[in-house]
């Protein structure tokens, strides 16, 4: 059972350095407006995300 | 009743917030798209010798400096520049293209104003031929190089031509 929550954390820790290197590759190809949005976007998806997490009891 | 009623309200509030969590997710997505596609975009190509080499738009975007390519003394070059503007605006520009050895001016192949429409192209078309470059101070059994520039109002995109000399291949 613990195995399973390890790999399950490293499931999740690789994909979230694979989507950020993706997402830290492309940014440069952004203009700086879609920089700026593109960061206002995150805040905002992360503090909803947040939100609904709190909202469910974590 | 006051129980469900707030547990319906937060119920509909989390909905509301993972809602709004992907909202914001697809926004993130079509902001990349959107303004990955928008924007000026310049693709070089040169040919030479059977050879056709292309040089992207997004190779300028990760080499700022610039792109190679080689030929043997007496052959053309023939060069094609795209200007693609991909804005809803019009995009005028000053394009100047020149050959330059090290830091001198050698001559300028074509300079012209130019007004691209929206989302729209235009391309120049130029030859060089290297059999005339060769300068006077390099000897005929020495291979040379030279640069082919190409400004845009400010923005440099350099063409390294390494030109191999005949005489040194035949000896």
């Amino acid at each position: 059972m613990k195995l399973e929550y390890i790999l399950f954390g490293f499931g999740i820790i690789f994909c979230l350095a694979g989507v950020g290197y993706l997402a830290a590759q492309y940014v440069k190809f952004l203009s700086e407006l879609g920089q700026l949005i593109s960061l206002l976007l995150t805040v905002g998806l992360f503090t909803c995300l947040g939100k609904y997490f709190e909202g469910v009891g974590w | 009743m006051a129980t469900r009623k707030t547990a319906k309200k937060t119920a509909q509030r989390k909905n509301l917030y993972l809602g709004l969590t992907i909202a914001f997710f697809l926004a993130l997505i079509a902001v990349f798209v959107f303004d990955g596609y928008m924007g000026i975009y310049e693709t070089v190509s040169t040919t030479t010798q059977e050879r056709e080499n292309i040089v992207e738009p997004e190779y300028w975007l990760r080499d700022d400096y610039s792109s190679s390519t080689w030929t043997e003394e007496g052959q053309k070059i023939y060069f094609r520049y795209e200007l693609d503007n991909r804005r809803f605006s019009s995009y005028s520009a000053d394009v100047e293209v020149a050959i330059w050895f090290g830091e001198s001016k050698h001559s300028i192949a074509l300079a012209e104003t130019v007004v691209v429409g929206s989302f729209d192209s235009h391309e120049w078309e130029w030859t060089v031929d290297t059999g005339v470059l060769r300068p006077t101070d390099i000897p005929e059994n020495y291979d040379f190089e030279f640069s082919v520039i190409i400004e845009r109002d400010g923005v440099e995109r350099r063409i390294i031509v390494h030109v191999s000399s005949l005489v040194r291949n035949l000896g």
